[in-house]
């Protein structure tokens, strides 16, 4: 029947009376008032006191109601629901915490061992009791039975620690582990085996509640004082041009000092070590200078270390160094001058620094000092270049494998050694005599990109001259003058692309460089140029996380390891009739990198330990138990059978609810006076 | 107050209650033309004395022979059955004290009595005032003009804690059949022995005029809180919260009104004229000549 969680309210009982004294004492001296009608008011007299004492009545009834509910609510009333002698026997379950917090080391062994043992003293126990049992584990949510004769040290470890473990908050997960499938017959007993970690003493008590309702028995396992460090990162902070250092910062998050080392790994080599020597609840700097190899500035993968500690499960951190630089583009100047604004590719780069900043480095070479590894640019633009037949080769090379090229005419052209390559889109021929013409426009809507969806730019350009093209089916217009000449055409060469701008890209055929049209369409012409490359992303992420990148072309797409192993199931893909989409993902429980290849992206994930369970700022075991002890749980030994559909009914919400409901009504027939 | 101040405020309720009688007599002219001013026809007219003349007396009662024979101006007076005795009862208790200058419940009674008392004069009815144990014929024939007559009963007010009802069947004794009674009263007594006295009256064949005189706080009361009421004439106490209790209150009044209504207008015997003090003197006069 009813029960309650701290009778020592109901002392309290007796200022239920506070109402009904200041109903009698609380009488105020009337105002005098010479009233005319007063023989009116005789009439209606015993009408108004028959109402009044009604009134008085409910108010005090209302108001006695309102403290009982309130002290009730405070003393913790609960309803037991069913009987506890309905069963003799039945199934037990066996709820496990299996979170990282029981993987610490206490007093040479694993906590989780000592948490095995307890098992197997309980089924020992209670194997006449129980006709079986089933073994909850908390951090995967999932549960098997196992005989009672099969419950042996080393199979249950297996079962219980396969996986790296998820941060759980017990009084969070235990509710679900609770509700999961108990079904007509339900337990005879429900059990919880925990180290009862917990942030604070008001999970603490939420956690002590649910224990309480669904009649839990908690088994303790005490933890004795632990050391435990782990890594922060703070970055990568350059230090010159091809230097840069890796600095983390080594916390000790348990209740002992920690004395180890720390060491910084690329792939399985040892590149730095440092040991370390840190008061609990402190942290301390540590830098490491990896060794750039006369190239710092490759993308590369480091692994930091601590070892010595009582926990291991968070002492491996994996971090990514990205390339700091971006896209690479690469100038051929056809045409150099002494003066810098008369160069032919003055206002090409000018337009490119403007609007990419650092995500795009440019490079300016003449025509006969191309380098031999044009592959380390995105872009190569040739800009009034006399011959290309010079460097035929290595551009062929460079495009079919993927390299986007843009050709830009000028004075200088040999168009008939233009015209005899095979990656030229067009034949080419300059124009012999035209008109000025003025204004142009776009003819791919493929081309449109956010500066450029306008139908008013560029028709104030004026083209004084420009090459006439004849154009094979395979290539594309993409710009057209008003005068319906092709002036930006592209072709696919292998797997690259080649564009081609028939007029100068410098004031010597046009003043399009004068235009404030200039910028945005040299920027979306180089996000054309640059688009179908591949991007590398990267993200940080924890254990079982789920990661949401937008924007991609999921369709395909597969997680690896670092080994090349395919990872199965973690990926939804969310695709959009245009090709774009939305890829779920969610991180592997093991730490350490994968990528996930995609036809336009490649993504890497560096899973990293869940960091909430390492400040072990735990209270000591004497103070928690005697927290739960206080409600008369955890610890007490104290086992209450859970027959069927046998649990605690908590009353206070309720209650609190009543409560809330008397007090609108009170407040209504106040209002009513 | 001193003799100067008093004098002043005399003068003042004259001059009052002469703007009043001139209203009711611009009012009557609008409601009453074409109607016979006097209910005297001429008919069942018996004489029976002479009097002296006096300044306002219609001249054509003026005995030219008597006249001509003794040099004296003599009025015929006649015996008229036609003629109404119009009798005035103003309630004196203390329950009529309230309220400040023009809108005081006694004020506005004796203002309305002064008007309805010349209209019936102008009518030519016989009016008499009943007022502190004394009947005064009004009249410039007797002696008594009704304004002058009517601002002394104002100036010698003096409230008394009675209940003006205990008499009012009493008056019957020496009020002649085919009378007509006016009482200008709030009617604050015992609620049931006014009712009662209002329906003896009304079986004797007097024709009564409840000009009933409130004050706009007993209408529509906004009083607040808890409060110790307090009965002004019988001086009776009673505590009442009195947050939520007007609407019972009004209901009770009008309940009250209605029964009296009833009374007089179930038996042709009265009428009944509700006079708030803060409605203008007009409106009460058309409510008085409403058929």
């Amino acid at each position: 029947m009813f029960d309650f969680l701290n009778p020592v309210f109901l002392y309290a009982l007796p200022i239920v009376l506070i109402p009904v004294i200041i109903h009698l004492f609380g009488i105020k001296r009337p105002i005098s008032q010479v009233f005319a009608p007063y023989p009116i008011l005789l009439l209606i007299k015993s009408r108004i006191i028959k109402r009044k004492r009604l009134h008085s009545f409910l108010l005090i009834l209302l108001r006695i109601l309102l403290i009982l509910l309130i002290l009730l609510s405070f003393a913790g009333v609960y309803l037991r629901v069913g009987t506890t002698e309905s069963r003799s026997k039945g199934k037990c379950l066996l709820i496990v915490d299996n979170s990282p917090s029981v993987r610490v080391m206490s007093g040479g062994r694993l906590l989780g061992e000592y948490l095995i043992e307890e098992i197997e003293r309980y089924v020992k126990e209670n194997s006449s009791t129980c006709e079986g049992f089933v073994i909850h584990r908390l951090s995967e949510q999932d549960r098997f039975e196992i005989p009672s004769e099969e419950i042996k040290s080393d199979t249950l470890i297996k079962r219980l620690f396969s996986s790296s473990g998820r941060y759980i908050q017990l009084y969070e997960e235990l509710p679900l582990a609770l509700k999961q499938g108990v079904g007509e017959e339900g337990f005879y007993r429900i059990v919880l085996f925990s180290d009862l970690y917990s942030h604070s003493v008001q999970n603490i008590s939420a956690l002590s509640e649910l224990i309480r309702a669904y009649n839990v028995e908690v088994r303790h396992i005490r933890l004795n004082p632990v050391s435990n460090a782990y890594i922060e990162q703070r970055g990568f902070e350059r230090t010159g041009d091809n230097e840069y250092t890796l600095i983390v910062d080594v916390i000790n998050g348990g209740e002992s000092p920690f004395y180890g080392s720390t060491s910084l790994f690329e792939g399985d080599e040892k590149i730095g070590s440092e040991s370390v020597n840190i008061p609990p609840h402190s942290k301390k700097e540590v830098r490491f200078m990896p060794d750039g190899n006369g190239n710092s500035d490759r993308e590369r993968f480091f692994k930091v270390v601590v070892e010595g500690d009582d926990f291991d499960y968070d002492n491996t951190e994996y971090l990514y160094y990205k390339s700091q630089k971006g896209r690479k583009v690469l100038l051929v100047n056809g045409e150099p001058a002494s003066i810098e604004t008369k160069s032919e590719t003055f206002f090409l780069s000018s337009a490119i620094r403007s609007y990419f900043g650092d995500s795009v480095q440019v490079y300016t070479v003449l025509e006969d000092m191309i380098p031999e590894t044009p592959e380390l640019y995105d872009v190569i633009v040739l800009s009034n270049v006399n011959r290309l037949s010079y460097n035929l080769e290595l551009l062929s090379k460079y495009i079919r494998s993927g390299g986007r090229v843009l050709i830009t005419l000028g004075g200088r052209v040999d168009t008939q050694d233009y015209n005899g390559v095979d990656f030229i889109p067009c034949n080419i021929s300059l124009a012999s005599e035209m008109k000025p013409e003025e204004g142009f426009e776009i003819s791919d809507s493929s081309f449109r990109g956010e500066v450029l969806d306008t139908s008013n730019l560029f028709k104030k350009v004026r083209i004084q001259r420009m090459f006439d093209v004849i154009c094979p089916q395979d290539s594309k217009v993409i710009l057209k003058t008003r005068g319906d000449r092709p002036l930006l055409i592209s072709k696919r060469y292998g797997d690259g692309l080649v564009y081609l701008y028939t007029t100068s890209i410098d004031m010597d055929m046009n003043d399009l460089p004068i235009r404030k049209d200039y910028l945005p369409f040299v920027a979306t012409l180089f996000k054309n140029m640059f688009s179908g490359l591949i991007t590398k992303r990267f993200v940080y992420s924890r254990p079982y996380e789920d990661i949401s990148i937008n924007g991609v072309n999921c369709k395909d797409a597969k997680m690896l390891n670092i080994r090349g192993e395919v990872v199965e199931n973690r990926l939804i893909c969310n695709l959009m009739p245009d090709g774009s989409g939305t890829l779920n993902i969610r991180s592997p429980e093991t730490f350490g990198f994968y990528t996930v290849n995609m036809p336009d992206t490649e993504l890497l994930i560096v899973v990293n330990a869940d960091k909430r369970e390492s400040e072990l700022i735990r209270l000591p075991s004497e103070q928690i138990e005697s927290l739960y002890n206080r409600k008369g749980y955890a610890g007490s030994g104290g086992i209450t059978p859970l027959g069927p559909g046998n649990r605690n009914v908590n009353l206070i919400e309720f209650l609190l609810l009543f409560a809330a409901v008397v007090l609108a009504f009170e407040m209504f027939v106040m209002n009513r006076r | 107050m001193d003799n100067i101040s008093r004098i002043q405020s005399s003068i003042d309720v004259l001059e009052e209650f002469r703007r009043a009688v001139l209203e009711s007599g611009v009012v009557l002219d609008e409601i009453v033309s074409g109607i016979h001013r006097s209910r005297c026809s001429g008919n069942n007219i018996e004489f029976l004395d002479y009097r002296d003349y006096v300044y306002g007396d219609d001249l054509r009662y003026v005995d030219w022979k008597l006249f001509a024979r003794s040099d004296r101006f003599y009025v015929r007076r006649f015996d008229d059955n036609k003629r109404k005795k119009v009798y005035l009862f103003i309630d004196y208790s203390r329950s009529m004290d309230i309220g400040e200058g023009n809108s005081n419940k006694f004020f506005r009674a004796v203002l309305l009595a002064t008007v309805v008392a010349s209209i019936f004069l102008r009518f030519g009815d016989d009016v008499y005032l009943i007022f502190n144990g004394e009947i005064i014929r009004l009249g410039d024939a007797y002696g008594n003009p009704v304004i002058p007559a009517m601002v002394r009963v104002y100036s010698q007010r003096r409230f008394e804690s009675i209940d003006i009802f205990s008499n009012y069947d009493g008056i019957l004794e020496f009020l002649p059949a085919n009378s007509v009674l006016c009482l200008f009263s709030d009617l604050f007594s015992d609620v049931q022995s006014v009712v009662d006295k209002i329906k003896v009256v009304s079986g004797s064949g007097v024709y009564q005029y409840i000009f009933h005189i409130l004050d706009r706080s007993e209408l529509n009361p906004s009083i607040r809180g808890l409060r110790l009421f307090i009965d002004p004439d019988s001086k009776e106490e009673m505590i009442i919260q009195a947050d939520n209790i007007w609407r019972d209150y009004q209901e009770v009044l009008q309940e009250y009104i209605s029964r009296i209504r009833d009374i007089l207008t179930s038996n042709r015997s009265g009428k009944y004229i509700q006079c708030p003090t803060n409605v203008g003197l007009r409106e009460i006069l058309l409510k008085l000549f409403e058929r």
